[in-house]
């Protein structure tokens, strides 16, 4: 499911509302959430799961072709924790 | 602060200006749908976030941590979620906004 299918859908569930809107309010909600991220807040949603960024902290490495030293940059990674309630059903129907 | 679905649907009905009912249905719908089509096996790409889906995992030989006995850790099916590509962009390019925090992994 991408996106627009995603948009479609909830258009058909929300019959009174204009497919425009439906559009506007998940875009609403997926900036909100990229922008949470981005300020490194935790997203929690109850029986999905959570999102959340890590920080790696930088290093210094060595190009194992050339035997060169390089560093490494910290950097930021999202990552998505399932929920208790996706664990278990996702496990349920074989 | 963590963000949630109550806040998500806030935002909803006083940017976007729909009912609290309204707002609070579609942002619970919006994580069902995603939900329903990661369980039933299909892949989920939301286009700025990154995609959900599931995968299978074999059994395999574990251990307890506690007791450090070897145990068997079932099959079972995990979701996977990658992040997309303009999101790590983001992440990267703002990372110190990161500077207080350390490294969580």
């Amino acid at each position: 499911m991408k996106k627009s299918e995603l948009i479609e859908r909830l258009a058909e569930k929300f019959p009174h509302i204009a497919k425009n809107d439906v559009e506007k309010i998940v875009n609403g909600i997926i900036e909100k959430m990229i922008d949470a991220l981005n300020n490194n807040d935790r997203i929690e949603i109850r029986g999905f799961g959570s999102l959340f960024v890590k920080t790696r902290r930088g290093r210094e490495a060595r190009n194992p072709k050339t035997g060169k030293r390089l560093t490494i940059e910290s950097k930021r990674i999202p990552f998505f924790k399932a929920g208790k309630e996706l664990k278990e059903l996702i496990n349920k129907n074989g | 602060m963590s963000v949630t679905k109550a806040e998500l649907a806030e935002l909803i009905y006083k940017n976007i200006g729909f009912s609290k009912k309204d707002a609070t249905e579609i942002v619970d719908t919006f994580f069902d749908l995603i939900k329903t089509d990661i369980i039933a096996g299909e892949k989920v790409k939301i286009k700025g976030i990154g995609a959900f889906y599931a995968r299978s995992k074999k059994e395999r030989l574990g251990r307890n941590p506690q007791t450090d006995r070897p145990m068997m850790i079932s099959a079972r099916k995990v979701v996977v979620y990658r992040a997309g590509t303009s999101l790590k962009k983001l992440l990267k390019e703002n990372k110190q906004i990161a500077s207080s925090q350390d490294d969580g992994a």
